[in-house]
């Protein structure tokens, strides 16, 4: 707020601007959410059914692809406005670790995708037990 | 761009919008709402959703994505011609996790447009699936019927 007084805009605009460009080219737009057992990955995927999605997990990589309805006599119609984005996407997203494939679960539902990735066991930081060694005390 | 900035930092008259064709949108991402005077009663993000309009025989269409709204969550309703769409989204960050890479905000849709023309606010007929939302808004029956196409070539 302080920054926008000042010189009028907010100054990070632009970059913002670019990396929103960036991001702009891929679809779909991913949010994810970690904590240490796995990760949680939502998708916006208006109009995409379940049966038209598919989902590709390889290590710490899952790969969302699929296609975006359009419907039959799109061509003839008067249309006013065409704002929807239609047709075949794929992406792919790369995780921040190894995922178990077996036990991933995948909830579609009102356009949104969860995607529950949890972490593979084998690939689960060990927590290595230091021993107090009573022999070097003081003496 | 996701953002919507806070009021007061600007104003922005009406922003309904005719149902005529406009300017193309952004090619991909999600629509911020523009600016307006009103205030909320609470901090929430609000986007435009995008959407088709398109004529039938007996009149218009529209289908507005509204990612994560359920039918529980949609408002629509029709006042002095004005058709308004709000559909409510939930937060999104899981219980007992930390968000670490977020590419699209989440928050509320909301829409207008003002309806030119008879049309049958009674027959509206909506239709929710896949986060995708359907309206038939029918013409009344004595407009369909006295009813001139008349289009600009442009």
């Amino acid at each position: 707020m302080i920054a926008r007084t000042l010189f009028g805009a907010d100054p990070f605009r632009n970059i913002r601007r670019l990396q929103d460009e960036v991001s702009r080219l891929e679809f779909p737009a991913v949010n994810a959410f970690v904590n240490q057992d796995g990760v949680i990955i939502t998708a916006e995927l208006p109009g995409v059914r379940s049966e038209d999605l598919d989902i590709l997990i390889h290590r710490d990589s899952v790969t969302l692809s699929g296609e975006r309805q359009t419907e039959a006599d799109d061509a003839r119609r008067a249309y006013h406005r065409r704002e929807r984005r239609q047709g075949r996407f794929a992406r792919t997203v790369s995780l921040p670790f190894v995922v178990d494939p077996n036990k991933v679960g995948a909830d579609l539902l009102n356009g949104l995708l969860t995607l529950d990735l949890p972490r593979a066991e084998e690939d689960k930081p060990k927590r290595i037990h230091v021993k107090a060694s009573k022999e070097a005390g003081h003496g | 761009m996701a953002k919507r900035e806070a009021p007061g930092a600007g104003t922005k008259g009406s922003k309904q919008s005719q149902a005529t064709p406009a300017s193309e949108p952004e090619l991909e991402g999600k629509l911020p709402a523009e600016q307006d005077a009103g205030e909320r009663t609470h901090e929430k993000l609000v986007f435009v959703p995008r959407v088709d309009i398109y004529e039938t025989e007996t009149g218009l269409v529209v289908v507005a994505d509204l990612p994560g709204v359920g039918p529980e969550g949609l408002e629509v309703t029709v006042e002095q011609r004005v058709l308004s769409i709000y559909g409510r989204v939930k937060e999104d960050t899981p219980e007992g996790y930390s968000q670490a890479y977020r590419e699209y905000d989440v928050g509320d849709f909301e829409r207008q447009f003002t309806l030119s023309g008879d049309f049958d606010i009674n027959g509206i007929e909506a239709n929710m699936k896949d986060g995708v939302l359907h309206l038939a808004i029918p013409r009344a029956p004595e407009a369909a019927a006295k009813r001139i196409e008349v289009r600009s070539v442009s």
